[in-house]
């Protein structure tokens, strides 16, 4: 399968189960909307190391949320219920709370509530006064600026991280342009993120390592600097490879990023190929095959 | 169900078995048969009301006349729907947990005492003890809404716990007088010593008061809090303008004569 001559690789991206939330960050204006968010979303890119991953979906105007003030949603993912809650308390805690004029909502109707506002609500020091509107509970926390509302519960479901696919392309510059015509198609798709720096990763690994301390390593097999040395898994012409990472709130959501992502860098000259990164369909919950996205849609 | 007053009562009538809960699955004989106390006769609701089948299976009730002696209706009633197209007595959704009851006249004294949920509008003015405490009862009301668009009487939101309370117009004296959560909103005048021994909760007077000396300044901001209640309460028709939203209010803290964590917000106008 080929789009604008550059090849489909008849592979599939690994993905896994996740559990993911959605939250709200309201402020005075976008700017502290979004220094709120990029706060919130800082160092979240790879669950393994970071305790999460993390990202700004949207932006949100004022007359869609709760306080009729700019608003940003981020989506975070993790692995279990109970570490999404603990990433949460402290992202809410140390970023937004933090952040002056912000407040924060829930934004996800979710299979179960976790309730980080809730505890978050000591940091008032019995000074905390709750707020039920209709069958929300918020909580109003005094603070230097003056008070900071957040909701009480937040909605947790069962979401997919880490679809993917691999940008193989002639040079760095062609490789970085398809990249960032992906991110930008994707940031059009909702219920997804792409955590990683501007939604792209330059270090993309491979399980385990010569060395027995280290459960990841760099991904040999398309690194174009050591291919004469390694089994590689690149066509001569390519001397650079970027991947985009995709966690979402469900699996279609991730398949059309993926979609809407491959088809914006084939239309770049130089990309040559697009693979996928997977571990032999042993790991992952979801097998999300290339060309079926493109058979589907 | 259409229930139409047949004679205006010159006792009070105590009609709790009007509600949704008792009426649904009901035939429409089987409603007449259900029991009421006018003054200290039992009674049926068919001697004193006429009943046709107008709406589907009990769910949404009617009520017309001049029910001022009717007391007790909805009480306790849990989902469904009662339209009162006249004045209705006292007692009025007394402990209702859920359903809606709309009024398109004056109410009595203790309307939603002590509710637990569901919604009660008033299109007149409302009694004294509006969503109280019966006596001896530790908490009003603990949830639900009541909104009046006309003027409330004293002790509004007495012990309410939960919930809110928007009055359009004026309310009198004691409104959430030792009230512990939930907010109460007047749009209109706020009467003297509003808040009086409140351990917690929030009263809005969107008009200057007069407060009581135990009532101590903190400072003026934008409570966004209220900004979430005010969008939120928009779509009942409350008079909510734009600089109610964003605007600015003083907020007292108080009855320092009790446990001092309530509230008085007031609001001084666009920022």
């Amino acid at each position: 399968m080929q789009i604008n001559g550059a090849e489909i690789e008849d592979t599939f991206a690994e993905a896994f189960g996740m559990f993911g939330a959605r939250v709200l960050i309201t402020a005075q204006n976008e700017k502290w909307a979004l220094h709120a968010a990029s706060s919130m979303t800082g160092f979240a890119t790879s669950v393994i190391a970071c305790g999460c991953e993390a990202s700004i979906e949207n932006l949100v105007g004022a007359d869609e949320t709760p306080d009729g003030r700019p608003g940003v949603n981020v989506l975070i993912f993790t692995v279990s219920e109970k570490s999404l809650e603990e990433q949460l308390l402290r992202r809410i805690g140390q970023c937004i709370m933090t952040s002056p004029t912000s407040a924060c909502f829930n934004n996800l109707k979710g299979e179960k509530m976790l309730s980080a506002g809730k505890k978050l609500r000591f940091f008032g020091d019995g000074f905390q006064i709750s707020k039920l509107f209709g069958e929300r509970r918020f909580w109003r926390i005094p603070v230097m600026e003056g008070e900071f509302l957040v909701e009480e519960s937040f909605g947790l479901q069962q979401a997919v991280g880490g679809g993917n696919f691999l940008i193989l392309a002639q040079n760095v510059g062609s490789a970085l342009e398809a990249s960032e015509r992906s991110v930008e198609a994707i940031g059009k798709v909702r219920n997804v993120i792409a955590p990683f720096p501007g939604g792209v990763v330059r270090s993309g690994s491979k399980v385990g390592s010569k060395y027995k301390f280290l459960k990841a390593s760099t991904n040999i097999a398309y690194c174009p600097t050591i291919r004469s040395l390694v089994k590689s898994e690149l066509p001569k012409e390519v001397n650079s490879v970027l991947e985009i990472v995709i966690d979402g709130l469900d699996e279609e959501s991730v398949k059309k990023a993926m979609r809407v992502g491959i088809e914006a860098a084939c239309n770049v000259d130089g990309v040559a190929k697009i693979s996928a990164g997977n571990y032999g369909g042993k790991l992952g919950k979801y097998l999300i095959y290339l060309h079926k996205l493109f058979e589907d849609g | 169900m259409i229930l139409r007053l047949k004679v205006a009562p010159k006792v009070p009538v105590e009609a709790e078995c009007i509600s949704p809960d008792l009426f649904s699955g009901k035939s429409l004989e089987q409603v007449k048969n259900l029991e009421v106390l006018v003054g200290n006769k039992r009674k049926r609701i068919g001697d004193i009301f006429e009943v046709s089948d107008g709406s589907e299976g009990g769910e949404e009730i009617i009520l017309e006349g001049d029910l001022s002696r009717v007391k007790h209706v909805g009480a306790t009633m849990s989902f469904g729907k009662i339209a009162v197209k006249g004045n209705i007595g006292m007692h009025l959704g007394r402990q209702m947990k859920g359903g809606e009851i709309i009024v398109h006249g004056n109410a009595g004294d203790w309307a939603g005492a002590e509710m637990r949920g569901g919604t009660i509008r008033i299109k007149g003015n409302a009694g004294n003890l509006l969503g109280g405490a019966y006596r001896g009862s530790k908490l009003g009301m603990n949830r639900g809404m009541i909104v009046v668009e006309g003027n409330a009487g004293h002790e509004v939101g007495g012990l309410m716990k939960r919930g809110i309370i928007a009055v359009v117009g004026d309310i009198a004296s004691f409104a959430g007088a030792h009230m512990k959560g939930g907010s109460i909103l007047c749009f209109g005048k706020t009467g003297a010593r509003a808040g009086a021994e409140m351990d917690r909760g929030t009263i809005i007077a969107f008009n200057p008061l007069e407060l009581l000396p135990t009532f101590k300044y903190d400072s003026t901001y934008n409570p966004k809090f209220l900004r979430v209640f005010l969008r939120g309460l928009r779509k009942h028709g409350l008079p909510i303008k734009e600089a109610h939203i964003t605007g600015i209010y003083d907020r007292y803290s108080g009855d320092l004569a009790g446990l001092g964590k309530g509230e008085v917000l007031v609001w001084r106008g666009s920022t």
